[in-house]
């Protein structure tokens, strides 16, 4: 088991790990039903009652009726009482309405404040639809939302399963909406006639509402021959909660306020009256608020909200007066959708309110079964109680049907409310409810692979790993059979443990199932936990000299403590919404400690240098530390800092400070396009620099890597002035095809890489053939001298088993690879970058080399002599972490699923898919992130004196990573268990958590891509010798 | 001063506005840090003090205020962790936990110094302190 923990990727395998411990957790945290998206027809409607036949369109006709939905925005339940509704009140008693207790689903999200600029109005406007969402949701498609209905839909709010209002435009009914946009954005292109109001000043509570009432006499109003001019008319009045936000549920201002609804109530019901036909009021709150005034939580006068129903004409509430029954914000769906003549929607889960059910027992019977039957096709298990009470009901029914007893009916009736009444808390809590069990296993399994990969990276770290093992490797020999009987023994163990557990828990969770599906998963989770419990053993067992961790001085300290810290902050929503404020905070106190340390160091020099040369030969190591960073050091690094601080204001981001207006604001201003163009080009040519001073590491034979950049950069400049963010004096450039000049920049990128595997593959055949030709043209396609040395040697030791210079090739190979993936990584992004954005790319640049200059332990460390490759590792590794993460900020992203960018998805595409888009969308979200690593790994290989020690350098920083990311995930997933019923699970909580799956993918992704680099090496190697063995013979 | 300022607004204090604030909180800075050290060693062993590049000694009071100086940016740079959290409250704005975290590093520096030198002076008495007194030593010159 040592080849477990010695193995090179080991700590790759174990991200992997992880990265299915995070799918299981995500299992667990989001349910998988989401909605299907089924449209419901007329014609799903039963026609046979347990085989007796019913002519189900003309019993379940409700006649000709005309809605009105009126969601009075923030109405708590205490608010509907005559003492603030004198009117509703008086029609509630005398029962000409009813009222009821609506249980909203929490959590609803609090409002932000929003004063911003046109370009964040995009984000703010997402985070004001989630605000309405659920509610709008519950109450138009009539089952209840879940996470994965908003992630799977981001940026596009709109409703695409079925609802009332699709129901209603395939009847042929006329829909109006006043009030609140936000249903405009829900369901697009299903009202005949809309006003919607932009409320994004909480301060207005008067406007808001009179936007909605102006229209009310016009469309109240019914034309010559009574007809009301519409079918269904929503109003969503948002004053109220303005209100319960800026002054709380005391505030005077409530009370005038409700006497205007009820005006508003009034004049409705009054209107109603003179129509031809029955008009029925809903006046509803979708949510409550707190007597402090904000909503979100779960506590009952936030969720408990009142119901009126009042029809216009004969019509008796049922139910004894006082507070009503409780129904489900889900029943309005259904109702409405019988009211208008159409079907319950497809995903609904409610059933019809029983004070509009009609008295015929016929007809009440039917609809109560359709609701039953609809309900009881959305995949219900027919093994439980209620299933089987309605079928039993639906017997009963039948029986009535034939003989018309009144006795069958009632049992029937009795039957199916109890079943529908079961039926729709069933399917509810399967759709909120959380898969415990696999949310612990997956914690575990998460704290296990952390441990696991902390041992791995601990033994890493060890100094002598490299070189005694392999004498104890073939003395581990004899045993492997045992080694294998030994894996096997432990396997089941754990597999008996973890069945146990499943019987002790009596979990209700799909993996305890036994079946033949989620055996697989099972046996999968239990393999893992075998692994990780070898390598913590071996790990345990192993690791004996951390001599080395001594070194770390205190800015590694603080890199540590600031990473572990990182971690644990997330305990705190705000730090989880505001994150780069810890990213920025951290990044400052680094700078400035690396300041500090290194003007010491400086001024040291400077007066020794000043009180006479000898002393400076005394200390020569000093003398030898300044020389490969010089003076100058001092003022770049205060630049740095300076660069920095513009770059923070670049873009604002987090959720408190959103709406304060940011330098990238300013720039995209019209007035100031001379100065974003300038940031453009500045940018883009800064990054060609970059990339050419990266190219004397690259096998730049006859400069054709020079010229490619440079055609690169150039359609990069060709694309910006298509697409109409460059101005250039050339005119003809803008009428050429964007996509065509982002296809011709692939290919550039794809030649460049071909051609230099080609090159690598032919120069490694050329110096074994040619030797002694270091005069001609041809061996001058060489950067690197060393080759030929070594094949020199070759010609005095012919004998020697590997000839070649094989390592040297493979490290020049390796080199040059991760250096051209930076470079073509830098200029991707570029062309993806939002044109204010892209002076990033050479600042991420900047920053890695001048940190990683800063950061030497030779530099920093008064002691010499000692080894410091090791903890030169450690914190070049983690502050490229913090860069990355730095300028995942920097460049305006968040924790909040509102501030992914869209557009850069669709650079150079001409139609949608998936694939694709998701990449671009990934590759520009995690620039910062990405160009780190990259540069990391490019300067791991830069540096590397010889090939093994190349590969323990990649093989310790990968090993961090990777332990960073699983720390990470396995503190946050425990944060979102903690916090599951918080309010702020689905603004804050849950997309933190899609954003660290994706951070997790593209990790693996990383560490994936510098493992082909290694095997490439391997592979060209072979193939070259291959190569040269043929034309030796 | 001005370092301070600058340093202050590089550290992301607001830079168009609230010039007001960030000077009064570079002059509280400036008060409790380098000034009471100007004033007793003059400009340079200030400074070579403050930079590390000369050590103190065994002078107490010297020490006293290195420490002092040292705590006190700590305190600031702490008191600006509670800024971002969301719980409203009045006194969350720039730059006030910043002034409470100085003068809160402050104090808790002078704390120490004393009860160090009340512990000197006692485990004259008891030498079963010396313990103490030798592993206060080490921290502070581990710092």
């Amino acid at each position: 088991m040592r080849r477990l923990i010695h193995q090179r990727w080991t700590g790759f395998g174990l991200l992997v790990m992880g990265l299915m411990a995070l799918v299981l957790f995500l299992y667990g945290f989001f349910p998988l039903k989401y909605h299907s998206g089924k449209l419901s027809h007329l014609d799903d409607l039963p026609n046979f009652i347990d085989g007796i036949s019913i002519d189900g369109h003309q019993v379940y006709n409700s006649g000709e009726n005309t809605v009105v939905l009126m969601v009075i925005d923030g109405l708590r339940y205490d608010f509907l009482t005559e003492e603030y509704m004198p009117y509703a009140g008086q029609l509630l008693k005398n029962k000409s309405a009813c009222i009821y207790i609506s249980r909203a689903e929490p959590p609803t999200v609090t409002m932000p404040r929003i004063k911003s600029p046109e370009r964040k109005k995009e984000k703010a406007q997402w985070r004001r639809t989630i605000n309405f969402w659920r509610d709008i949701f519950a109450m138009m498609t009539g089952s209840v939302s879940t996470f994965a209905d908003v992630a799977l839909n981001f940026g596009a709010p709109a409703v695409r399963g079925d609802s009332v209002l699709r129901v209603a435009n395939s009847r042929g009914r006329k829909s109006i909406m006043y009030g609140d946009d936000t249903w405009l954005r829900l369901f697009p292109g299903l009202w005949t006639e809309y006003d919607g109001t932009t409320s994004f000043f909480v301060t207005d509570y008067t406007e808001v509402d009179n936007n909605v009432t102006r229209h009310l006499d016009k469309v109240l109003t019914p034309d010559e021959n009574k007809k009301p001019t519409f079918d269904f008319l929503v109003l969503h009045y948002l004053g109220l909660d303005h209100i319960g936000h800026l002054e709380g549920a005391r505030s005077s201002k409530i009370k005038p306020k409700l006497l205007e609804m009820d005006e508003v109530v009034k004049k409705i019901f009054m209107a109603m009256q003179k129509w031809d036909r029955n008009g029925v009021l809903l006046v509803c709150g979708d949510h409550g608020m707190r007597d402090a005034g904000g909503h979100g939580g779960s506590s009952p006068s936030e969720v408990l909200v009142p119901l009126l129903v009042a029809k216009s004409s004969d019509f008796s509430c049922p139910h004894p007066l006082g507070p009503g029954p409780t129904v489900a914000q889900v029943d309005v769906a259904p109702t409405i959708s019988w009211l208008l003549g159409g079907p319950p929607p497809g995903d609904s889960v409610g059933r019809i309110l029983p004070a509009l059910l009609p008295q015929d027992t016929r007809q009440h019977l039917y609809l109560l079964h359709v609701m039953a039957d609809h309900n009881s096709k959305q995949s219900l298990p027919t093994d439980t109680e209620f299933y089987k009470q309605f079928k039993r009901a639906e017997k009963q029914f039948a029986h009535f049907l034939a003989t018309g007893q009144q006795s069958a009916a009632k049992i029937s009736k009795e039957f199916y409310e109890e079943s529908l009444q079961k039926m729709t808390e069933y399917l509810s809590e399967t759709t909120v409810n959380f898969d415990m069990f696999a949310i612990g296993i997956a914690i575990l399994l998460l704290y296990l692979i952390a441990t696991s990969l902390l041992y791995v990276t601990l033994y890493s770290l060890q100094s002598d790993c490299g070189q005694n093992t392999n004498s104890k490797l073939t003395r581990h020999h004899y045993s492997y059979y045992g080694l294998i009987i030994a894996f096997f023994v432990i396997f089941f163990i754990f597999e008996a443990m973890m069945v146990t557990l499943c019987f002790i828990t009596e979990t209700k969770s799909q993996i305890c199932s036994f079946s033949s599906l989620t055996s697989i998963p099972f046996t999968i989770i239990v393999l893992f936990f075998t692994v990780t419990y070898y390598v913590i053993k071996t790990g345990v067992e192993k690791i004996k000299d951390l001599s080395c961790l001594n070194d770390l001085n205190t800015i590694d300290y603080l890199l540590i403590c600031g990473t572990i810290f990182h971690g644990i902050s997330f305990f705190g929503t705000s730090f989880i919404e505001e994150e780069h404020m810890t990213w920025y905070f951290f990044w400052n106190t680094l700078m400035f400690f690396v300041l500090v340390r290194t003007l010491v160091i400086v001024i040291m020099y400077l007066t020794r240098k000043l009180i006479g040369a000898t002393e400076v030969q005394d200390k020569p190591e000093l003398d030898r530390r300044m020389t490969t960073v010089g003076v100058t050091i001092v003022p770049k690094w205060l630049l740095l800092i300076a660069l920095h601080r513009y770059l923070r204001t670049m873009n604002q981001t987090g959720d408190r400070w959103l709406f304060l207006p940011d330098t990238a604001d300013w720039l995209n201003a019209p007035e100031n396009a001379f100065y974003l163009q300038a940031h453009l080009v500045v940018g883009t040519l800064s990054t060609l620099v970059a990339c050419l001073y990266n190219l004397r590491y690259m096998n730049n034979i006859l400069n054709i890597h020079t010229v490619l950049t440079i055609a690169a950069t150039a359609s990069i400049f060709c694309y910006r002035i298509a697409s109409q963010a460059l101005e250039s004096p050339f005119e003809d450039i803008k009428t050429w095809d964007p996509v065509n000049i982002v296809n011709v920049f692939w290919a550039i990128l794809i030649i460049q890489f071909v051609f230099e595997i080609l090159s690598y593959i032919g120069a490694l055949r050329y110096c074994g053939f040619q030797p002694l030709d270091t005069q001609t043209p041809a061996s001058k396609r060489f950067v690197y001298n060393k080759p030929k040395a070594k094949t020199e040697d070759y010609f005095y030791d012919p004998m020697m088993e590997e000839p070649w210079n094989v390592d040297e090739v493979k490290l020049n190979l390796v080199r040059s690879a991760s250096h051209l993936m930076l470079n073509n990584m830098m200029l991707i992004v570029i062309l993806l970058m939002r044109p204010h954005n892209v002076i990033m790319v050479p600042s991420i640049y900047l920053t890695c080399v001048l940190t990683s200059k800063c950061m030497d332990h030779k530099l920093l460390d008064s002691k010499s002599g000692r080894k410091t490759d090791v903890v030169d590792i450690i914190s070049r590794t983690l502050v490229h972490m913090w860069i990355g993460m730095l300028f995942y900020f920097y460049q305006g992203n968040s924790n909040s699923l509102a501030s992914v960018d869209l557009g850069s998805g669709y650079v150079g595409l001409r139609e949608y898919c998936p694939a694709r888009v998701a990449a671009r969308m990934g590759l520009h979200a995690y620039a910062g992130p990405a160009l780190a690593s990259a540069a990391l790994f490019a300067g791991l290989a830069a540096h590397a004196p010889h090939w093994h020690l190349y590969l323990q350098q990649i093989r310790r920083a990968t090993n961090i990573l990777a332990l960073h990311r699983v720390w990470s995930l396995f503190i946050y997933s425990i944060v979102a268990t903690v916090f599951r019923h918080h309010l702020f699970v689905w603004s804050v909580f849950s997309p933190k958590l899609l954003y660290d799956f994706v951070a997790t993918v593209f990790s693996v992704q990383a560490i994936g891509t510098i493992a082909q680099i290694e095997l490439l090496a391997h592979i060209s190697n072979w193939l070259a010798r291959i190569c040269i063995y043929r034309t030796k013979l | 001063m001005f370092c301070f300022f600058v340093g202050i607004i590089l550290f992301g204090a607001p830079v168009l506005d609230s010039h007001e604030e960030t000077l009064m909180l570079s002059t509280l800075l400036t008060l409790l840090t380098v000034f009471p050290l100007i004033v007793h060693t003059g400009v340079e062993t200030a400074m070579q003090l403050l930079f590390g590049v000369k050590t103190y000694g065994r002078d107490t009071i010297i020490e006293m205020l290195v420490n002092n100086a040292i705590l006190t940016i700590c305190g600031a740079w702490l008191g600006a962790v509670v800024i971002p959290l969301d719980w409203n409250t009045p006194w969350q704005v720039w730059p006030i936990p910043c002034y409470l975290g100085a003068l809160g590093g402050f104090l808790l520096s002078n704390v120490l110094t004393v009860f160090k030198m009340t512990l000197m002076s006692a485990a004259q008495k008891y030498p079963v302190l010396n313990a103490l007194v030798y592993i206060l030593n080490r921290c502070q010159t581990c710092n």
